[in-house]
Formats: C-alpha cells, structure tokens, sequence
C-alpha cells in the first residue's frame, strides 16, 4: 500500500495536476485502503458474535425497561427489605426494598446514556486537540502540547473528582460533559503521535507543495489514517466513562441517590455490606463488567494484529 | 546536554502552568475567600472588618498581583486552611501522606516484582497453556473495577469469613503495633496489586518478547546457554533501562490509583482526603491535594526521561571504546 502511495505522488509531482486531481487520487487511494481494511474486519470470530448479543441483550433489557421490569423501580415494597433473589424479586431488593432488577434495567438507560456522550465528548476533544498540536505553528502547537502534558500529570479522576466539587447542578448532561471533558488526554497524545509521524509522510509533503489548506490536509491524508490506527478509541472512551460514572457516583460525587444509575446502585454496597446482602453488591457489579468487556473484545476486533517472528528462545 | 536543559525547563514550565491552573481554579471557588483564611471565623466579622482583612491579605488587588503572593505563600508552607478539618492544611497533610505512602510504596515493590515474575514466566512457556493463562486471568484482573473488588473482597474476608478487619488503617489505640497495622493493608494491597499488575505484567511480556527476537539470543543459544539462563542473563539485562522508566511512570499511577481503595476502604491517606473535601466542598485541601499530585507526576515523568537515557547502555556506546578494552 504504501509503495503505491508513494508511486502515485511522485507521479503527481512530476507533471503539474489541480487540486481537484489530486483530490481525486487520494480518495482513489483511501478508498482502496480502507476496502482493505474491511475485510480484516469481517472476519468476527465466536466471542465477537457472543460480545455483541450479550451487549445487545443489555442495551435491549434498559431501552425496552417499561416493557420488561414487573416492578416500579421508584417504589419501596416496605415488606420486603433486603430479599435474596427469589420468585417475586428476580435478583432481589435492595435495603430501601426497591425491585433490584428493576433498578438495574432502568438505571442502565442513564449509565450507557453517559458513557455514550462521554465518549463522544472524549473523543472529539482528543482528537482535535491531538490533531491541533500537531499541525498548527509554533506557538499555539507548543502551548497545546504542553496543556496535554499538564492534564496528564493528575490522574483523570482526580480532576473529575475537582470539577464535580465545582459544579453543584448534577444531572446526566453535567456529568457526562465532567467525564468527557477529564478523559481525552491519552487519545490526544496518541493522536499527536500519530499526526506527527505522518506529517513526514511524502505524500503530505505533495500536498504541501499544493499549498492545500489544513482542512483539506486533514480530510483527506490524516483522518483515514488516523481512523484505522485509533478506531479502538470510541469503545475505549466509552469504557473510561462507564467506569468513571460508576466510581463518582459510589464515592457519592456523581448522580444523586434519587437518580438512578449502575454506579448509584453500587453506592449502596455500603450498607449491604452491614445485612450481607451479597446480590446488591454482586449483581450491578456484573452487568458493569460485562458491559465493558464485551465492548473491549468488540473493538479487539477491529484492531489489526502485527504478526510476530517465531521466538529464538 | 542541550536538550537535557530544554527538557528542564520544558517541565518549569509545565510546572508554572499546573499553578497558574490550580490559582484560577481557587479563584473559581465558590464562596467566601475570607472563609479560606479564618474558618469559621469570617462569619462574625462585619463590614469594615471585611474590608481591612481583604485589604492586609492583598485580596482586592490585582489578579496577577495575588497569584505571585499565592505562589510565595506556597513556598513558604503556607497552605490555607481546611475548612472541614479546621487546622491548616500543610499540618493536615504529612500524616495522611505518609500512610498514603506506605500503602503505595508496598503496593509499588510487590507490583513491580510480580510483574516481571509473570512477565519472565509467559516468556519462557510462549504459547503454551501456561502463558494464555496467565495472561487471560491477568487481563480478567485487570478488567476489574478497582471498588467493586475491595467491595467484594470485604464481603468475603471481613464479613462472611471474618478473618480481616473490613477497613481503616489500625484499630483504635493501636496505631504503633506493626502487626495490627500489615493485617489492616492486606486487602487494600490485595486490590491494588490486582487492578494494577497486569497492566505493568503485559508491557513487560510484549517488550520481553520482541527481545527474545534478536539475534544476540539465538547467538546465546547456540554457545549452549538454556532457556532459563539467556531470559535471565541476557534478556533482562537489555530490558533494564525499559523497565526503570517504567517504574518511575508507575510510581504517581499507583500512587493515583490509591485514592479509590483508600476510600472504599475508609484508610486514612490522601486519596481519603481528596474524596472528603470533594465532598466537603473544601477547596483549599482539594486544591493543595491536585498541586501536590501533578508536581510529583511532573518531577517523576522527568525522572523517568533522565533514567532512560542514562542507563540505556546502548545509545551511550561508542564501537570504538568496547575495542581498546
């Protein structure tokens, strides 16, 4: 592939072409990169097709929870507190005696709801930031560098934990934008990895010569490049921000207890540790796990294997 | 040399940049400056009072002003007051820090020994059964929510078996028995030990394994060295340098990911402190806590630079110096 690239760019260097031709050359080029890079993709083994019906399932049981859930997630069956899973309750209830199945249903629609926009929030901010360091001039380049540097040095959620003592208003949206705004450093600097080692590429340099604008440069020569090196990014993003919802809110910072949400649910471990109640504990600690592994060995799917040598030991 | 230097004053400049934040967010802070100051005791002041404390500690004048007063006050040990522990927090501080430190320090040498243990063990067995276990158990241990496994980990030893003290550094009264003490850090250890070995343990084995490539290792082999010995005596020597930077980046990422255990498990340290004033709304702790914690992963990223270059044998080399010997 790059061989061809580089061909095709002499080619283009050596007689004069529009902006237009070039345009169309490179799309040539990305479209048969990325048609390559299709078919690695659809190779999905047994555990991706289990990943992906296990969280289809879960995403099912929170988007249709009216339809499922037989109990009122909201409502206190005072009779029945701290019930171990059995016939009525299916996992059990809760100290308060909320259904805890019921809870977990429709506390999923927050929690997927955050580290869906949470993602999306990361994501965006690393990628221009990355992208932004990289290709603007000296100064704004080095103070952006350095902004990453600085947001490195204190771990993610010790500045989610700062901003959440800031902000007194929580909902969903609040802490969605708290998670999104403390958890694109990584993806930053690997995006600035990435877009400084391709500016050295040739073909940028054509385009250079061009005198093609940023926005071109980046439409064309870094976004596919950089969409199959970071395509793992989103799920991980989203991971860091499912996780991230469920550690505020049980150490009290995230949603408050009224509303509900997987880690709002854990935060009651604390007094089901007092009753033993160990389904309180064990049940949305689960669905938690499995939420994130499933999209962990879904984006281990998309990323490309390099094959080693065989061992010389 | 130069770019040594650059590197140093990249990371004083990072450094100004971390405070110039943290001064902007105390700024930000919602509420009564003068609280910040005295405590409680600002409520009791009235208005001309007001304005003469605001006078004396400079806070009505310019903002640039105040940040280089801010900054001296930090260098002198002048940290502000802690409005839910009432007593300045640079007296609040070396205690908790210093049972931070003892947890994250243990956490640190036990990780970084198992680490490379694990990492040496899927080396040698590549492949095989042994290796894909260890390294399908480790990524299930790493997956892990760090709280959910102490939750559950207090669920099994201290409630249901009874056997370890559910949290708390020591029990009251208690606090110079040693024994009392390491009984109380098994748990947390145990949580942290496990969230964080294998994301140490796989760098380890993939970096070990693109080693076990290069010709110098068939070369061993072929004078008759066993498996054993070349990971040992040659492998690992090579790894050296990668490894010391890798324990000066681990060291501020353990010591951050204490902050979960230490309040699942109610432990006295930093990470306790910083959950509480967040909560507390006492944004004087939380902010000299955020300070603290960036200086020492800046200083430590340093480190980690300067390390690497000093020790990897490698650059430093010169062919002809190995031929006069």
């Amino acid at each position: 592939m790059a061989a061809l690239k580089l061909d095709k760019n002499e080619l283009s260097l050596l007689r004069p072409c529009s902006e237009e031709e070039l345009r169309q050359l490179n799309a040539e080029i990305h479209t048969h990169s990325v048609l390559k890079h299709l078919s690695v993709r659809q190779q999905a083994g047994l555990s991706q097709k289990l990943a992906l019906f296990l969280l289809g399932l879960i995403i099912l049981l929170c988007v249709a929870a009216p339809l499922i859930c037989t109990h009122d997630p909201t409502k206190f069956y005072l009779s029945h507190l701290n019930e171990s899973p059995g016939q009525e309750f299916w996992l059990g209830t809760d100290s308060l005696g909320r259904d805890l199945f019921s809870l977990l249903c429709y506390g999923g629609r927050s929690s997927l709801l955050i580290g869906t926009i949470g993602a999306l929030c990361s994501c965006a901010l690393g990628l221009i930031i990355g992208i932004g360091s990289a290709l603007f001039p000296r100064y704004v380049g080095v103070f952006l560098q350095r902004l990453i540097e600085i947001c490195q040095s204190v771990p993610s959620l010790l500045w989610m934990l700062t901003i959440a003592a800031f902000i007194p208003r929580r909902d969903e949206l609040t802490l969605a934008l708290i998670i999104g705004c403390c958890s694109w450093f990584s993806l930053a600097r690997l995006a600035r990895a990435e877009t400084l080692q391709l500016q050295g590429a040739s073909f940028m340099e054509a385009a250079a010569s061009f005198n093609s604008s940023v926005f071109l440069k980046i439409r064309l020569h870094l976004w596919p490049r950089l969409v199959s090196v970071l395509n793992f990014a989103p799920a991980a993003a989203f991971n860091q921000a499912l996780l991230a919802e469920a550690v505020l809110s049980f150490l009290g910072l995230g949603l408050p207890l009224e509303q509900l949400s997987w880690g709002c649910v854990l935060s009651l471990s604390g007094r089901a540790l007092q009753h033993n109640a160990w389904w309180v504990i064990v049940f949305p600690g689960i669905i938690l796990l499995v939420t994130m592994l499933t999209m962990t060995l879904l984006c281990a799917s998309w990323r490309i294997e390099h094959k080693r040598r065989c061992s010389n030991l | 040399m130069l770019t040594a230097l650059i590197r140093v004053l990249g990371t004083v400049f990072s450094l100004c940049l971390l405070s110039v934040l943290i001064f902007v967010l105390a700024h930000a802070a919602p509420g009564d400056p003068l609280q910040s100051f005295f405590g409680n005791a600002a409520d009791s002041l009235d208005a001309a009072q007001r304005l003469q404390a605001l006078d004396a500690l400079g806070l009505n004048r310019p903002l640039y002003q105040q940040y280089f007063s801010w900054l001296q006050q930090i260098f002198q040990g002048n940290w502000g007051m802690s409005l839910i522990y009432r007593m300045p927090v640079q007296h609040l501080l070396p205690l908790y820090l210093l049972n931070t430190l003892i947890l994250g320090g243990i956490a640190f040498l036990l990780i970084a020994v198992l680490a490379l243990i694990l990492a040496l063990i899927c080396a040698r067995f590549e492949g095989r059964l042994t290796d894909r276990l260890i390294c399908s158990l480790g990524s299930a241990s790493y997956f892990l929510p760090s709280f959910w496994l102490g939750v559950i980990l207090i669920l099994i030893f201290a409630v249901n078996l009874r056997l370890l003290p559910p949290g708390g550094a020591y029990d009251p009264g208690q606090s110079a028995s040693l024994l009392n003490r390491s009984i109380h850090l098994l748990l947390p250890l145990a949580v942290l030990v496990l969230s964080h070995v294998w994301y140490y343990g796989a760098l380890l084995r993939s970096r070990l394994l693109e080693e076990l490539r290069a010709d110098y290792i068939l070369t061993a082999k072929a004078c008759g060295l066993s498996s054993v010995q070349i990971l040992i005596s040659q492998a690992l020597r090579t790894m050296l340098p990668f490894m010391l930077q890798l324990c000066a980046i681990a060291l501020p990422h353990i010591l951050g990911g204490t902050f979960v255990v230490e309040a699942v498990f109610n432990y006295p340290g930093a990470g306790l402190l910083i959950v509480q004033s967040a909560k507390g709304h006492d944004y004087n702790l939380l902010l000299a806590l955020v300070l603290l914690s960036g200086f020492v992963m800046i200083c430590s990223a340093l480190l980690a630079h300067i390390l690497s270059a000093y020790f990897d044998f490698r650059l430093r080399a010169r062919p002809e110096a190995s031929w006069l010997h």
